[in-house]
């Protein structure tokens, strides 16, 4: 309890850094917010007033107050760019929560696929004695690893989307009119994130078991008389588990940033095309708030995965 | 702070237990990884500087009659919906990321290593300061920082190689300084001061060429990401800016014509997973040829 609660503060600590790093890096930039809001016609007076309005005459440290409480409140400002009627410019909150379930579902089917898969393969990888499946799976890693995400994306809209025909490329539809088809199209993008990190997993998974084969306790087990199935299923697995789940934890933050691309080579309507275009678009309010919200969801699975390590091996330390 | 001590001790593990290899499968699988790797990267070296020399056509040369004409002996790999020759355009992306690659590599890798080596060897509250917001880097997937990099200070060719060249400094910078906390407490370096050698000759001529083998690793590591990144970042339209080709941005026009011209896809794309193949396989056959030695 002392050392979740230990965790906790460590995280809120954390996450106050990172809004400042995030507030500061968008002050540096040059362009004045104003004016990107009101265009290069707008007299010096408008441009002032609009400064005076948006509170960006007051000191740094009470903008970046001002910033806290309305990022705390669910005020991220507004986007230069969306519109949500013709005066009005859309809040940049709406605009993140209407493209967050997509995002969410993409990493959620992704990781449930990398657990699925790679988890049977590392435990074949790492058990098997025949060194020719042993090789043909190291090449076939080593190959996954090396084709990019957007290269497998496209060869996965090619190949299922245009020849097989199992799914339509670019005929999204959202989860609101048709929530199988939905589930169906995110499936490819979902396939698309997993391939690669389920060779990773498992090639980590194999290299646990057989660390874990040479330890003593193995040799113990053996002399006991069990049988080479037992010995991996029953007391090697529990143990060679333990840092998978680290990395799954990685793994995971890391797919917030691999369906950046992967969302845009299936056109999904997720937080990371709208990532994409608000930087060629200059969209900064925009930019800044998916920043903070990836940065920190990124920082929490961290957390999480800290907190379940130790409730899976009571064996970590306390500092 | 503790947080991120717990975090590079779980990291550790995990490096552990990636490094733990079984050694017992000889050298000759080695080689196989070793030579292949550096085949295909001496290859890709070639390639890179005959694009910067000659390409069979010129690669923006557009040509009405001659679009999306599928791979023949005139356009070895076909032509792109501009009537472009894309062998001449997959030559000019290769020495474009090529570039990339080495100018960001450079930079990273020369700074990190100072970086690494000065904080490693002089230890103190510097390098704590370092290695907490190396660590903290370390944490997020890497296009997203690259990301951030561009969305500041913009995109295109130059920019793109500041943004990995600074990204790569904290690798470089984490593993060169774990190299020099190990090595120098090693009698080597006690009894290279005891003859009065001054702290930068002990650092850059003693220490340094130990951890020469660990850096050609990472260096090769390295290449492998930066070839990723830059096309990554061109796909997505924030790295390289046509008229420029570069494999990236090629691959985001040929996606369109994905139906009509699946090779002006599929060129691009081999030629990016060959480019990273054989830096893997590279670094591969020099890690497990380094541990063979050490056993």
């Amino acid at each position: 309890m002392k050392y979740i609660i230990k965790k906790l503060l460590t995280l809120i600590l954390t996450l106050f850094f990172i809004s400042v790093l995030v507030f500061l890096i968008f002050q540096v930039i040059p362009g004045d917010p104003a004016l990107s809001i009101l265009g290069t016609e707008a007299t010096d007076e408008q441009v002032e007033a609009l400064r005076e309005q948006l509170g960006l005459n007051d000191p740094m440290p009470k903008r970046y107050f001002n910033w806290l409480t309305g990022v705390l409140t669910g005020d991220l400002g507004k986007s230069y760019r969306y519109q949500e009627s013709l005066n009005e410019q859309m809040a940049v909150s709406r605009l993140i929560a209407g493209k967050l379930p997509v995002t969410l579902t993409l990493a959620g089917l992704s990781l449930l696929l990398i657990i699925i898969f790679s988890i049977p393969i590392g435990i074949l990888w790492g058990g098997t004695k025949s060194r020719a499946l042993d090789g043909v799976l190291n090449v076939l890693s080593q190959f996954t690893m090396s084709v990019p995400s957007f290269f497998l994306g496209i060869i996965i809209i090619y190949v299922f989307g245009l020849i097989m025909r199992w799914f339509t490329p670019g005929g999204y539809v959202s989860y609101r009119e048709d929530f199988w088809g939905y589930i169906r199209y995110m499936l490819f993008p979902a396939i698309t994130v997993a391939v690669p990190k389920v060779a990773m997993t498992a090639k980590f998974l194999r290299n646990s078991i057989i660390t874990q084969l040479k330890s003593d306790y193995v040799r113990t087990a053996y002399s006991k008389g069990a049988r080479r199935f037992r010995v991996l299923f029953v007391h090697v697995l529990k143990n060679a588990m333990i840092p998978v789940v680290t990395f799954i934890g990685i793994i995971a933050a890391e797919i917030a940033a691999g369906s950046i691309v992967v969302e845009q080579v299936f056109g999904l309507p997720g937080i990371g095309r709208l990532l994409v275009s608000s930087i060629s678009t200059r969209d900064y309010p925009v930019v800044q708030a998916l920043m903070l919200y990836i940065v920190s969801a990124v920082v929490i699975v961290y957390f999480v995965v800290d907190i379940l390590y130790r409730y899976i091996d009571p064996r970590v330390e306390e500092q | 702070m503790k947080k991120v001590k717990s975090e590079s001790r779980t990291k550790g593990q995990i490096s552990d237990a990636m490094n733990k290899k079984s050694n017992k499968k000889g050298s000759k699988r080695t080689n196989a990884y070793f030579i292949s790797g550096a085949v295909i990267t001496i290859a890709f070296v070639v390639l890179m500087l005959v694009g910067l020399i000659h390409t069979p056509y010129d690669p923006n040369a557009m040509s009405g009659a001659e679009k999306f004409s599928s791979p023949s002996l005139s356009h070895i790999m076909g032509t792109d919906n501009f009537g472009r020759d894309i062998f001449s355009r997959v030559l000019k992306g290769i020495s474009m990321t090529g570039l990339v690659a080495v100018s960001t590599v450079a930079i990273g890798g020369s700074i990190g290593t100072i970086v690494g080596a000065i904080t490693g060897y002089y230890g103190g509250i510097v390098d704590e300061i370092v290695m907490r917001i190396n660590d903290a880097l370390n944490g997020f997937p890497s296009i997203l920082i690259a990301l951030i990099i561009v969305s500041i200070i913009g995109p295109g060719k130059y920019n793109v190689i500041l943004a990995l060249g600074i990204l790569f400094i904290p690798s470089f910078a984490r593993i060169v300084r774990s190299e020099y906390i190990s090595l120098k407490e090693r009698d080597f370096v006690k009894s290279a001061r005891l003859m009065g050698a001054g702290d930068m000759r002990i650092i850059f001529r003693h220490i340094f060429p130990n951890v020469r083998s660990t850096l050609f690793v990472t260096i090769t590591i390295g290449f492998n990401n930066a070839v990723l990144a830059e096309a990554g970042l061109s796909y997505l339209g924030i790295g390289i800016q046509p008229p420029d080709a570069s494999l990236g941005n090629m691959l985001s026009d040929a996606q369109s014509y994905l139906f009509t011209a699946p090779w002006y896809a599929i060129m691009p794309g081999m030629t990016i997973v060959l480019f990273v193949l054989g830096f893997s396989l590279l670094a591969e056959g020099i890690r497990i040829k380094d541990e063979g030695e050490n056993d």
